[in-house]
């Protein structure tokens, strides 16, 4: 195995597509042997523009964890990890080796309020059938259940204001 | 004569109002709140009030009495109240009358009239106006709404009948739902407009939803201002609106137009105003609601008639007779609206909050922004998610498509997540460019709900990997001199 | 001393490593005789990394010690010691097979110019165990780098004490411990888990400045799931109770977490490019392409009006540092205080900052411990500290005062005002009561207080101080609600506002919040030679 290598892989996540890219120095990129002219200019007006080969879009880091990057381009949302040769067939390994998490936590895509909750602890759901209503932006918003499963906790009660992010129910899946 | 106006609303709305009472030598008032103090809208007015503490816990917009305590109190004489909050709101409008303010609307009669959707269908009928099945009369309950539905026949849509812009509906494809939807439609619509009251109708598979604008002066004449084509909704929102529609011959014009017409006057309508219909396959319209009140999708009209619609509005409502006439109005070129929302569409047009950092506004020639944000303003859940509108003007529908996609092009908003990515998809999806979509047409013709530009995907991926290399990099210079001064004092302390 | 790579080349490809070996042994055969068990133990330890040395490692979703002091070092500049040292002799069990080097890389190298010395423990070798000899091996490059002035880091990857030596592997330990202590301060020491670490093994990264973990692959623990079972009963995965995800954010024992090996140990050479060599030298500055004076009006539109409003402290700290380039420590633990290092006009600086995003920010156990222990590092190494303060106090509660807080939230008034290194302050919105003074306030010795406009700085905040001041007249009042708010509209307007302060002295300046790092870089600048008069003390006793 040659490391330190100067391939690098960014793989999005949603589509698992791989965009296999030679960097040199740190800055230099090339994709499929041609090299890529790559810069990322601040503009006066505080807009950040990628631009490569004469395309420029205004683009975006929104977050980043870890090797994994989100990043909003003429407003379009990506999400890409960054891999090596080498960390792709890690993750191929560790992923041979692990159990997958059976617990899916449903948690409020957006602050609001919770109006309504259909279901109770110990009860079996199918996947995509209702779990509760968020308000949010005066419009109420059914949070569907994303998997099969028993649901394990209830976090939240109705009436109560929630943040985003905020734990409302755990199912286990089945 | 209107002297000065209050405008009883936030956002572009009340810049919109602000901007033609100001053509209009009108002095106009501004209401600031706590929950958005610095507002854009804020600086568009002539001046502010601050809205008053108060006991009650009603939302600012939709404060009967303090409202028209203000403008009491500064000696306003008009009152607009843009759409939403209480726009349609007959008691808003007859406590203005009583306190001799003037309402810049229809008369408090006509609102409660139309905001009624079932007396609206009774009148739509008797005007001649073809009418879907449904419930004569709003639902008692849920017992009786499964029954109605079950005799119509399935799917049926619930409605709230005092309802409007989508809120309140529910649509009910089998008897197993109907229960359940019928609880959350009457729940919303009591949150929304303090009536649980529902109706039944008879719900059409996939319709177009075309919208005729109308104005009418207190002489009795009623003029129309052509059509809107308003079918590229999600669930009940519109997302993009053009004017005219492609779908409509001028034969179904001059039909749908009559019946809007004929309508309005018979009751006396007076104001600008707009007939909602649904247009199935086969060329047959049904009337689906009047809206009493200026539109959000206003500045279509306004691009192809040239004509500025709260300027009629505030003339008429100072008694004014209609400066046009009907062989005045010529329908020229193409209009269309993008809403720009605040709302991240690839996770299910959910709501995005934040602060908007930067903003770039396109630059063409036959294009108009109307928005009430600027760099700084702050999103928030208080309020709808609406940012902005941009609107091209162009002579051909083909040339509006190309003017529009340029334009958002050029749009750009750091800070939250916008619908530009989903309205470009919609200008370059080729059933939008033929003109034959519905409004299943978001969920049936767009595979991608946002446009990728060429090549950008791969440059996201460059970004990541640029970023995760610059993050990772490590630059090393060497390590400084260190002045003799500080070294001695260093070795000293040790 | 032996040079690593310069032997058999740099490649890595077991296969590679025969060929080129092949061409240098017959080099060395035309040299004679007295070569030739010079030659056969250079194969014997060759041989010890054979294919399936690296096969094993891979497939542990690993890397190899040899892969690791690689990538770690710059290319062909380490020199290993002790390579051919064998095991000692064992005195209980099974005999073990004896291996070169007795289960750990140790030597010295450059790090983008700059020597360093390590050690990486072999897992492939008697499962990486700490015998007498791995220790001694260890020790001897922990004291090198001491007398020397340079840094040392270390890959841990290793089952722990050697069982079959006994004592003698305790001892080991023990010796390593010391050196840990002895280096404390003067140089800076790292720490690597990249493989198992329990028991014994885990206090000598523990007694280091800083602790990376690999994701998945690492664990560290006292005592293992096993004990915990027969002791407690209590069932647990290893990843539960010591994986990088726990160390890294519920424990706060790893500073850093990295999801493979190859970017942990980017992310320590990250590290070290913002570190000194040892507690005299100044951290390495560069020459910085970005502007001093750089405006930022985007900094205007961050901090929300409404003072309950959260917002991230992270979008401001990285507009003012070089480049946006924020390397953040220990991110994911008591992330309502955020630390990390930056470069300001090219030099190295240490940021505090509160963050609103999280528990309004508010300082409790955690984040108090974690920043004081920031901030004493950046003293130790002469690295200023910047502080971004947006606190509405400490946390509130019986469970925050029954475990502690008066005693670690000292630590953190402890680290401050102990720290000589140059301090600036720009308070961006709240700073109440106690918190204000432990967040580097001018008193505890801040050589520079900003504040942004939106500043409220008082003993307590608005509502809780009209409660106390106001009590009798609420009481009494007509509308206690309208008294109330016209009670803070004024208290407000006349105390909780940034100009009550400046105009007491208590701020240097009330700055635009777009020139703030203009104005941070020319306050560092004029603190360069800084010196402060302590009085001469064995230690301190800072309330552990």
């Amino acid at each position: 195995m040659k490391l330190k290598n100067e391939k690098l892989i960014a793989v999005n996540t949603m589509t698992d597509k791989h965009y296999p890219v030679s960097v040199k120095k740190n800055y230099e990129f090339s994709v499929d042997k041609k090299k890529i002219d790559l810069s990322v200019i601040k503009e006066a007006d505080g807009f950040t523009i990628v631009s490569a080969n004469g395309v420029r879009y205004p683009a975006e880091v929104i977050s980043k964890k870890q090797n994994t990057y989100e990043i909003l381009i003429n407003g379009v949302s990506y999400t890409f990890a960054v891999e090596t040769p080498f960390s792709l067939i890690r993750k191929k390994v560790l992923s041979a080796n692990k159990i997958f998490s059976k617990n899916e936590s449903i948690k409020a895509p957006v602050p609001g309020k919770i109006l309504d909750i259909f279901v109770q602890p110990g009860q079996t759901i199918e996947q995509g059938k209702p779990l509760l209503i968020l308000e949010a932006m005066k419009m109420q918003n059914i949070i569907n259940s994303p998997v099969k499963g028993v649901i394990t906790k209830i976090s939240t009660n109705i009436g109560n204001t929630v943040a985003k992010n905020d734990m409302l129910i755990e199912i286990e899946k089945i | 004569m209107i002297k000065s106006i209050l405008i009883a609303n936030r956002g572009e709305i009340a810049v919109r109002i602000a901007r033609t009472a100001k053509k209009m030598g009108i002095k106009t008032f501004g209401i600031r709140t706590k929950k958005e103090p610095n507002a854009v809208y804020l600086s568009a007015v002539d001046l502010i009030i601050d809205f008053p503490e108060t006991q009650n816990s009603i939302p600012e917009f939709l404060d009967i009495e303090t409202l028209v305590q203000l403008a009491k109190e500064h000696k306003i004489n008009a009152i607009h109240p843009g759409y939403g909050y209480l726009s349609e709101n007959a008691d808003f409008a007859e406590h203005c009358v009583k306190n001799k303010i003037v309402f810049i609307g229809p008369s408090p009669e006509v609102i409660r009239m139309m905001g009624d959707k079932i007396i609206a269908k009774e009148i739509a009928e008797q005007s001649g106006v073809p009418l879907l099945k449904g419930s004569n009369g709003s639902v008692k309950n849920e017992k009786e709404a499964v029954a109605i539905a079950n005799k119509i026949g399935y799917p049926v849509i619930i409605k709230a009948k005092a309802g409007g812009g989508g809120r309140g509906m529910r649509i009910v494809n089998d008897a197993s739902e109907i229960s359940q939807m019928y609880q959350m439609a009457s729940s919303e619509a009591l949150n929304a407009f303090n009536d649980a009251s529902v109706f039944i109708e008879k719900y059409l598979q996939n319709p177009k939803h075309i919208e005729v604008q109308i104005v009418g002066d207190s002489k009795g004449n009623v003029i129309h201002l052509g059509e809107r084509e308003c079918s590229v909704q999600r669930k009940h929102q519109k997302l993009l609106e053009e004017a005219p529609s492609p779908a409509l011959t001028p034969d179904l014009r001059e039909r749908m137009t009559s019946a809007a017409i004929n309508l309005a006057k018979s009751v006396k309508y007076e104001s600008v105003g707009t007939v909602e219909f649904l247009l199935d396959k086969g060329g047959n319209f049904y009337f689906m609601e009047m809206n009493t009140r200026i539109q959000v999708e206003h500045p279509v009209t306004e691009m192809i008639t040239n004509l500025d619609l709260i300027e009629l509005q505030i003339r008429i409502a100072s008694g004014e007779k209609l400066p046009v006439k009907q062989k005045d109005i010529n329908l020229n070129g193409w209009a269309i609206e993008c809403r720009i929302n605040a709302e991240d569409v690839q996770a299910d047009f959910s709501p995005s909050i934040g602060v908007i950092r930067n903003l770039r506004l396109p630059q063409n020639n036959n294009i108009r922004i109307d928005t009430g944000v600027n760099c700084g303003s702050e999103i928030t859940t208080w309020f709808d998610s609406m940012v902005a509108k941009l609107i091209v003007h162009a002579p051909t529908r083909k040339e509006a498509i190309d003017l529009a996609m340029s334009s958002l092009r050029q749009f750009h908003v750091k800070g939250i997540k916008t619908t530009i990515p989903f309205c470009k998809a919609v200008l370059n999806n080729s059933v939008f460019q033929k003109g034959t979509f519905d409004t299943s047409f978001i969920e049936k013709e767009m595979p991608s709900l946002v446009f990728q530009e060429k090549d950008e995907e791969l440059l996201a991926a460059l970004l990541a990997l640029y970023t995760h290399t610059h993050e990772m990099e490590s630059v090393v210079g060497n390590e400084s001199n260190i002045d003799p001064w500080v070294l001695n004092k260093r070795m000293k302390d040790l | 001393m032996r040079a690593f790579f310069n032997f058999c080349a740099i490649h890595l490809r077991p296969e590679f490593y025969k060929d080129d070996c092949a061409e240098d042994l017959n080099k060395l055969k035309a040299m004679g005789k007295s070569f030739d068990i010079f030659k056969e133990k250079q194969k014997q330890l060759e041989d010890q990394y054979n294919e399936s040395y690296y096969e094993k490692q891979h497939n542990r979703g690993k890397l190899t010690a040899r892969e690791r002091i690689e990538l770690l070092f710059d290319e062909g500049t380490f020199e290993e010691l002790d390579a051919f040292l064998p095991s000692a002799p064992i005195s209980f069990g099974k005999p073990i097979k004896s291996s070169y080097g007795d289960g750990v890389i140790t030597g010295f190298g450059k790090i983008n110019g700059r020597q360093v010395y390590a050690f990486a423990q072999d897992f492939n070798v008697l499962g990486g165990s700490l015998g007498s000899i791995h220790a001694s091996k260890i020790v001897k490059v922990q004291s090198m780098a001491l007398k020397t002035g340079t840094p040392i880091i270390g890959l841990i990857d290793s089952g722990g004490a050697r069982i079959q030596e006994g004592v003698a592997s305790l001892a080991g330990y023990g010796n390593i411990f010391y050196q840990n202590v002895m280096s404390s301060g003067v140089i800076p020491q790292i720490s690597a888990i990249m493989g198992p670490a329990a028991g014994g093994a885990v206090y000598s990264p523990a007694l280091t400045d800083f602790i990376f973990m690999t994701e998945a692959t690492s664990y560290m623990f006292v005592t293992g799931p096993d004990v915990v079972k027969q002791v407690l009963n209590e069932n647990i995965s290893p990843e539960e109770l010591g994986g990088a995800s726990v160390h890294s954010s519920k424990s706060g024992v790893a500073d850093f977490i990295f999801n493979d090996d190859e970017n942990t140990i980017l992310g320590i050479k990250k590290l070290l490019s913002f570190l000194p060599s040892n507690n005299i030298e100044n951290p390495p500055a560069v020459v910085s392409n970005d502007p001093i004076d750089r405006e930022e009006t985007e900094l205007r539109n961050i901090v929300p009006e409404d003072s309950d409003k959260p917002y991230d402290v992270l979008e401001i700290i990285k507009l003012i540092v070089d480049n946006a380039n924020f390397f953040e420590i220990a991110e994911n633990h008591a992330p309502n205080i955020i630390i990390g290092l930056a470069r300001m006009g090219g030099q190295v600086v240490g940021v505090v900052a509160n963050q609103p995003k999280v528990m309004a920010g508010t300082l409790d156990i955690s984040s108090s411990v974690k920043a004081a222990r920031f901030i004493n590092f950046c003293d130790s190494f002469n690295i200023p500290i910047i502080t971004f303060e947006d606190v509405p106090g400490f946390l509130p509660g019986s469970d925050q005062e029954h475990s502690g807080i008066i005693r670690h939230g000292a630590k953190l008034l402890y680290a401050y005002t102990r720290a000589t290194v140059p301090k600036i302050t720009v308070i961006l919105r709240k700073s109440y009561g106690g918190a204000y003074i432990v967040m580097n306030s001018k008193g505890i010795g801040g050589d520079f207080n900003f504040v942004w406009p939106t500043g409220e700085i008082a003993v307590m905040g608005p509502e809780g101080a009209i409660a106390i001041l106001y009590r009798n007249e609420l009481a009494q009042a007509e509308d206690p609600a309208a008294f109330k708010k016209e009670l803070t509209k004024k208290y407000r307007e006349e105390i909780a506002n940034p100009y009550f302060a400046n105009d007491k002295g208590f701020i240097d300046e009330v700055i635009d919040p777009a020139q703030t790092r203009g104005k941070i870089i020319k306050a560092l600048q004029s603190l360069e030679k800084k010196s402060v008069n302590v009085p001469r003390r064995k230690h301190g006793n800072i309330p552990l």
